[in-house]
């Protein structure tokens, strides 16, 4: 078991630094100087930018600010007066030593000179808050679904639900979100229209005394999820449904209902355990949208607004932090399937 | 004179009078055309989608000709006119604009990039998936590790941090979408070329000595068609959604190019005065998508050997 977690770790490695090139060239590629967008300051003279860009390495060829980026810049000498002693680099945010993503160093943000990855980190307890009361919903609204739509094959509530899949896939989750705010929030006024109902300082209430805060945003987020496990519940609860022990359990005169829910629907379970690390990573990029419309103050909120005001650093954090995330939801999917199928020998 | 086939798919028929009649048997195309003609529910989602794309395309003419308005021009001394007030069919934004008018351009805008997008990663996708999946070796190894760590960053991060970086226009978002969004498809394609591969009629022709391309070309692609086509519908629909939803976050199209997606994220602002400009573009995103859904499952029904008819 622990052997297996680990190989499935280990395998990770290559993923996580495939996405590291892929995100570092990504950046590099945007427009906008780091020199200028650190300054701010359009009075700033020639030679001060010259050492900036210097200490800053954004002249040294692609692969090696690669390498600066991702494990730290201590062992480059810096030598402007050229005496043969290094320079002494302050500690001012700008021109400090980095120590490389690897070990937790995103560089500071661009506008508010703090550290990236501990902005990103602290917007972590609001997104997660939102993303797993949405995945609990879909679970526990799409899986009964799914179940009752196998058991009543064919009849109006398989049909309905059917049609309710389909819809709920095809409607645009923000502009869900803008009419349950504009009906919910402005027109009934029963709903809060966004916010995460916490004081902007200090701590956050407990979940419980801010839960209409969480109603709209969790329908929105949840309704992909409800539409997709619906459905795969359905098509593994009728495979269960037409197999061998199924008949036999009531063939040997065991009432439907326990035959389907107690032996069916715990085998049918088995295989949507794989789903989860889908499922995970559609929360992550579909919270993004929903922090957005409700003004949730989560990472995905955080990364829109870096990305509008080219805070790449905080940027790349967020990707970085994403990324691990849904490595991490993958590897836990698999691990889960493992466990819960007990044919699965490690 | 015996029952002689002719080809694959036509038969003589000898009627034992010394007369000869021509049967022909449906191959699986015809028969999945046939249901699909049949089938009432997917063929008014096509005409639904035909509609959208005619009207997208007549774009400026309706608006000369029949709205009479100049979709681009600002008029702050006519802006939020409410439904059919003052000849505007769906009344007008802040800046005094035809809504209508703006709507149909923004289908022009938003169906072919989806359209476009869509076409140029099932390209990607059927030629990396039938040629990983019919070699195999170490360069399916790269395209699967390539694959992997394309899909470990969430889909939405990675077109954010694409579009802010190259600040797209209509022509650079297909692009964009069309290189990122081929990842699915292919993997599906690998899947049933690596299976059909193994089949006999693939040993055979290798047995005869067809080349390999010729093996991919003319047997195994054929057989991909249906996976083809209700992976393209289905895709087009999603990528009407990821249009639309980083243009309203700001990264896709810019305004003042109108796009269903940027369309909202002015409209959202001026929510309570004006809630059809907010209604509108989000009710043509999804009986756009919709229908998009309905033809690819029609399509996979009518293909689908085990549904009767």
């Amino acid at each position: 078991m622990i052997k297996y977690i680990l190989r499935r770790l280990i395998q990770a490695v290559p993923t996580f630094l495939g996405i590291t090139i892929l995100s570092y060239m990504i950046m590099w590629a945007a427009p906008g100087d780091p020199v200028s967008l650190m300054t701010f300051d359009p009075t700033i003279k020639q030679e001060t930018k010259e050492r900036l860009a210097n200490a800053l390495g954004v002249n040294d060829p692609l692969p090696i600010q690669y390498l600066r980026w991702l494990i730290g810049d201590e062992w480059k000498v810096i030598d402007e007066d050229a005496d043969g002693v290094p320079d002494e680099r302050p500690a001012d945010g700008l021109t400090r030593v980095r120590y490389g993503i690897l070990r937790g160093d995103f560089g500071d943000s661009f506008y508010l000179r703090q550290d990236a990855l501990e902005l990103i980190v602290q917007r972590i307890p609001a997104t997660l808050e939102l993303s797993v009361t949405a995945l609990i919903v879909s679970l526990t609204v799409g899986l009964p679904i799914g179940i009752l739509a196998a058991v009543w094959r064919g009849g109006w509530f398989d049909q309905f639900t059917r049609v309710g899949a389909v819809v709920g896939n095809a409607v645009p989750g923000f502009w869900m979100g803008i009419m349950l705010i504009l009906f919910f929030g402005a027109i009934l006024g029963v709903l809060p229209m966004g916010d995460r109902g916490c004081p902007t300082r200090g701590e956050c209430t407990p979940l419980y005394m801010r839960l209409d805060h969480l109603i709209l945003p969790t329908v929105v987020l949840s309704l992909g999820g409800i539409a997709g496990y619906s459905r795969y519940m359905r098509a593994s609860m009728l495979e269960q449904i037409n197999s061998d022990y199924i008949r036999t359990a009531r063939a040997k005169g065991l009432p439907n209902r326990l035959v389907w829910f107690k032996h069916g629907a715990k085998n049918a379970l088995i295989p949507i355990a794989t789903f989860l690390g889908p499922t995970l990573t559609g929360l992550i990029g579909g919270a993004v949208i929903t922090e957005t419309i409700f003004s949730w103050p989560g990472m995905g909120r955080l990364l829109v607004s870096a990305l509008t005001r080219r805070d790449y650093p905080i940027v790349m954090a967020g990707v970085v932090v994403g990324s691990i995330l849904t490595i991490l939801g993958y590897i836990i999917s698999d691990v889960l399937y493992a466990v819960v199928d007990p044919r699965i020998r490690f | 004179m015996a029952t002689q086939a002719t080809s694959s798919s036509s038969t003589v028929v000898s009627l034992g009078n010394g007369q000869e009649e021509f049967v022909r048997s449906e191959s699986l195309m015809q028969k999945a055309l046939r249901r699909l003609v049949h089938d009432r529910l997917t063929m008014v989602a096509l005409g639904i989608v035909l509609l959208m794309a005619l009207l997208a395309i007549g774009a400026p003419f309706i608006s000369q000709q029949i709205l009479h308005v100049d979709y681009t021009k600002a008029e702050p001394l006519k802006s939020f006119f409410g439904i059919g007030e003052n000849g505007h069919i769906l009344g007008t934004d802040d800046l005094g604009r035809d809504h209508l008018a703006r709507l149909l351009y923004a289908g022009q805008v938003s169906l072919s990039i989806a359209f476009f997008a869509a076409m140029l990663s099932m390209t990607i996708a059927l030629s990396l998936g039938v040629t990983t999946g019919y070699f195999g070796g170490i360069v399916d190894d790269l395209v699967i590790w390539f694959i992997t760590t394309l899909n470990s960053i969430p889909q939405l991060f990675l077109l954010l941090i694409v579009s802010a970086a190259l600040a797209p226009g209509p022509g650079s978002l297909i692009l964009i979408l069309g290189l990122l969004g081929w990842t699915g498809i292919m993997r599906l394609v690998r899947g049933e070329t690596f299976s059909l591969r193994e089949r006999e009629f693939i040993v055979a022709a290798r047995a005869m000595g067809a080349s390999p391309w010729r093996i991919m070309f003319a047997h195994i692609v054929p057989n991909l068609i249906s996976i083809v086509v209700i992976s393209l519908a289905i895709d087009i629909g999603a990528l009407i959604l990821v249009e639309s939803g980083l243009s309203f976050l700001g990264f896709g199209i810019q305004p003042p190019i109108p796009s269903w997606g940027n369309m909202l994220t002015g409209a959202t602002t001026f929510m309570r005065r004006a809630p059809h400009l907010v209604i509108a573009p989000g009710i043509l995103i999804f009986i756009t998508v919709l229908c998009m859904y309905i033809i690819g499952d029609g399509i996979r029904d009518a293909f689908d050997p085990t549904t009767a008819d």
